[in-house]
């Protein structure tokens, strides 16, 4: 709605003149089926889908929009997200705008005001700098672009000094959170008064019911980036100030009694949005038929020393890759992903806190424990190789692509085969396998471990 | 636009030579064992290789060129697919140019374009706007074995100026093909490493003598063995100045597929901004 408000209010001040509509789109119908070895086994996803791509421009604007409607026949079947304990269940019929945006450019600058993706950063893989729309991490899919992320009302201006320099500005107004599988926990903890002795159970509940930051001006996200482009060499720098679309988890204490004879707790673990600031950079160059790609980005939390369990630790997240197209047509792909948690702390230091009471202390790093998985900073480092082959085979009709992924802490792995082949021009078979093993719950492929599964799709392009 | 078609022009040309050929032909065979040593040695010293060659690369060429590529793919058992893109093109100093395609079709790559700049010396950089991705992304010009085109049976570098120095060239003879008089030109690839460039060991190169475009081309492979074919369907002569293959034909005859690409709604006269070939308009995504 906000999108659409946006791009409503930059149409205001133009003229009505007769331009030119274009209606593009696709339809199709995708199912994905969990591995017989996972706990929900069989069909877990059967979508029928029409996406409509309606564009309309005139000499001085340019209106574009995606919208999803869809049909998921198995709205209702148990469906795991990022934390795998909880029912995902969707709707059966869902409608969804991905984008709609208006583009128009005054002078030396090309302005798109509306909801839009806006992704940074030259890897493939993984984007360290893309930190702007907010993410699904709910999806079903692993590479669908439109599918894993949201469309967000934002404002960009790109501006163009030099013919070699892009300045790009990024206002984002509104606040949209990351879409996670919440998970649902209960926790009975068994606390023994160190006042009387006496063994007290506290029950500590998770509770979907985020604390969203206000607006206000601050909470705005704004960012700018600076393009330079070289012979045989582009490199950019960035910076990005926002509330983290990620939450973190804090214990809310609706009640704190502790006395020699009583210990009366009721506490609340909440999703909280903290700001964030993201400095960052990335470059594209090749040499002899190779391309080197690489991104890095420092994330400033709002936990500096790392001071606080329920908080984020900065860290320095970066991807290089390589690429190199052998013979013409096998396209080879070498990546390395890491990430460097600043202030690491362990939970004994925690445990070691000044300033809380014991108790504050079991709680608050039983909270920690239960959502350190989604913070990603149980390691201090965290590295990650992929390798990738990509091939066209019959003049494109038949594209075959094969990815793994391995995390060299944990000794996870993401194996992830895809096939595409044209039918006849428009009409596409897409065939796929998601496979994760190794590690553990905190690791970022182990956690999917229960999410195994092959996927079919045919789609129609118009 | 005034267009050159082989077909339509020289309906029954191979039929009139034959017979003017019966009268003259012993006049001929005369005249020619007295001249042929002296004649053959003047004009190989008139016109090598190279300078036939030089002669197709130093066509006129329009300054700015727009035009719809309509490609189609056909395979061995008949099958087709279709691709159109939108082709902007404009030269530089020397040989220097840059390129911008946009593919219209089929829908699915619909709004992908790839911006090519070449300069004086036929370096390339090359982006590509990835629309599902929203992103500009630099591509490394490939140093083996060319790239296809959209799963055409050309390479980037078919569609491309390729640099005089990497062949060397042999005058092989004067040949009528397809109703026109040509010089056939045999171009070496100079090196292995420019043979693994571009993929090919030889071309031999059959340009007409009136326009000195290309007629045909015919492309061996690493190991020598004939690859492909390159055939003119049709020669336009653009704006009245430039003369242009608004049609052509590869056939890869080691796999029997097929690939046409015509030009259509071609315009040489119209100035076309320089902001089409920059990052700014690619990554605008229109």
């Amino acid at each position: 709605m906000t999108g659409l408000l946006l791009c409503l209010a930059a149409l205001l001040p133009a003229p009505a003149p007769a331009g030119e509509f274009v209606l593009r789109g696709n339809a199709g119908a995708d199912c994905y089926v969990n591995m017989p070895w996972t706990p929900d086994a069989g069909v877990s996803r059967q979508k029928s889908s029409i996406q409509l791509k309606p564009s309309w421009q005139t000499d001085l604007l340019r209106f574009s929009a995606i919208a999803d409607i869809s049909c998921d026949w198995k709205a209702d079947a148990p469906f795991k997200g990022l934390e795998g304990t909880r029912e995902y269940v969707d709707e059966l019929l869902g409608k969804y705008l991905y984008e709609c945006y208006v583009d128009f450019s005054p002078g030396p600058v090309d302005v798109r005001v509306g909801q839009q993706f806006l992704a940074w950063g030259r890897a493939d893989f993984i984007n360290p700098t893309d930190n702007i729309n907010p993410k699904n991490y709910t999806s079903i899919s692993m590479d669908k672009f439109a599918e894993n992320r949201t469309g967000s009302p934002l404002v960009k201006a790109d501006f163009y000094p030099l013919k070699s320099v892009t300045i790009e500005a990024v206002w984002s107004p509104w606040f949209m959170a990351d879409r996670i599988d919440f998970p649902e926990i209960t926790k009975v903890i068994n606390l023994t008064s160190p006042l009387s002795g006496n063994v007290y159970n506290i029950d500590i509940r998770s509770v979907n019911d985020p604390l969203l930051p206000s607006w206000k001006p601050s909470n705005t996200g704004t960012g700018i980036k600076a393009i330079h482009q070289l012979d045989g060499l582009e490199y950019s720098v960035s910076y990005y100030r926002t509330v983290d679309h990620f939450p973190d988890f804090n214990i809310l204490y609706l009640n704190y009694v502790e006395t020699p004879t009583l210990l009366d707790i009721k506490a609340q673990i909440r999703p909280m949005y903290r700001p964030m600031q993201v400095w960052g950079g990335d470059f594209a160059t090749g040499w002899e038929g190779v391309d080197f790609r690489g991104e890095t980005a420092f994330f400033v939390t709002d936990d500096m020393k790392g001071s606080r369990s329920d908080t984020r630790n900065p860290y320095l997240y970066s991807a290089l890759e390589t690429g190199y197209k052998f013979f013409g047509r096998l396209q080879s792909q070498v990546l390395w992903i890491s990430r460097v948690i600043f202030s690491h702390r362990t939970p004994e230091y925690y445990l070691a806190e000044p300033g809380r009471t014991p108790t504050e202390k079991k709680i608050n790093n039983l909270a920690a424990g239960e959502f350190d998985k989604y913070n990603l900073q149980r390691d201090p480092f965290q590295n990650y190789f992929a390798a990738g082959l990509s091939m066209d085979l019959f003049h494109e009709d038949l594209s075959l692509s094969f990815i793994f992924a391995w995390g060299l802490e944990r000794g996870e792995y993401y194996v992830a085969p895809r096939a595409k082949y044209i039918l006849r021009d428009n009409l596409n078979l897409y065939a796929g396998m998601d496979l994760f093993g190794g590690g553990d719950e905190y690791s970022l492929f182990g956690r999917y471990d229960d999410r195994d599964n092959v996927s079919a799709e045919v789609r129609f392009f118009f | 636009m005034k267009t050159v078609d082989r077909k339509a022009r020289n309906p029954d040309f191979s039929q009139v030579i034959n017979v003017e050929r019966r009268d003259k032909v012993n006049r001929m065979i005369l005249a020619l064992a007295l001249t042929l040593p002296f004649a053959a040695s003047s004009w190989a010293q008139a016109l090598s290789g190279r300078q036939v060659i030089s002669n197709n690369y130093n066509m006129l060429k329009p300054g700015n060129m727009t035009a719809k590529l309509m490609m189609k793919l056909v395979g061995a058992t008949g099958g087709e697919r279709t691709r159109e893109v939108m082709l902007y093109r404009k030269l530089l100093n020397g040989d220097a140019e840059k390129r911008l395609f946009k593919f219209t079709g089929p829908r699915d790559v619909e709004g992908t374009a790839v911006l090519i700049e070449i300069d004086e010396k036929l370096d390339e950089n090359m982006w590509i706007y990835l629309p599902a991705l929203r992103k500009v992304r630099r591509i490394e010009p490939q140093k083996s074995g060319g790239g296809y085109f959209m799963g055409s049976d050309f390479t980037y570098d078919d569609l491309g100026e390729q640099n005089m120095d990497y062949f060397n060239y042999n005058l092989l003879k004067e040949e009528r093909l397809d109703g026109q008089d040509c010089c056939v030109v045999e171009c070496s690839t100079v090196s292995r490493e420019k043979v693994l460039m571009s993929g090919y060991s030889k071309q031999v190169r059959w340009i007409r003598k009136d326009t000195w475009a290309v007629q045909q081309i015919m492309f061996y492979d690493k190991d020598g063995d004939h690859l492909k074919t390159l055939k003119t369907v049709k020669l336009s002569l653009l704006g009245g100045r430039f003369w242009y293959q608004t049609e052509v034909e590869m056939k890869n005859v080691q796999t029997d597929h097929k690939t046409t690409i015509l030009f259509k709604d071609v315009d040489v006269d119209k100035t076309i901004p320089d902001d089409y070939y920059s990052m700014r308009y690619l990554s605008r995504g229109m």
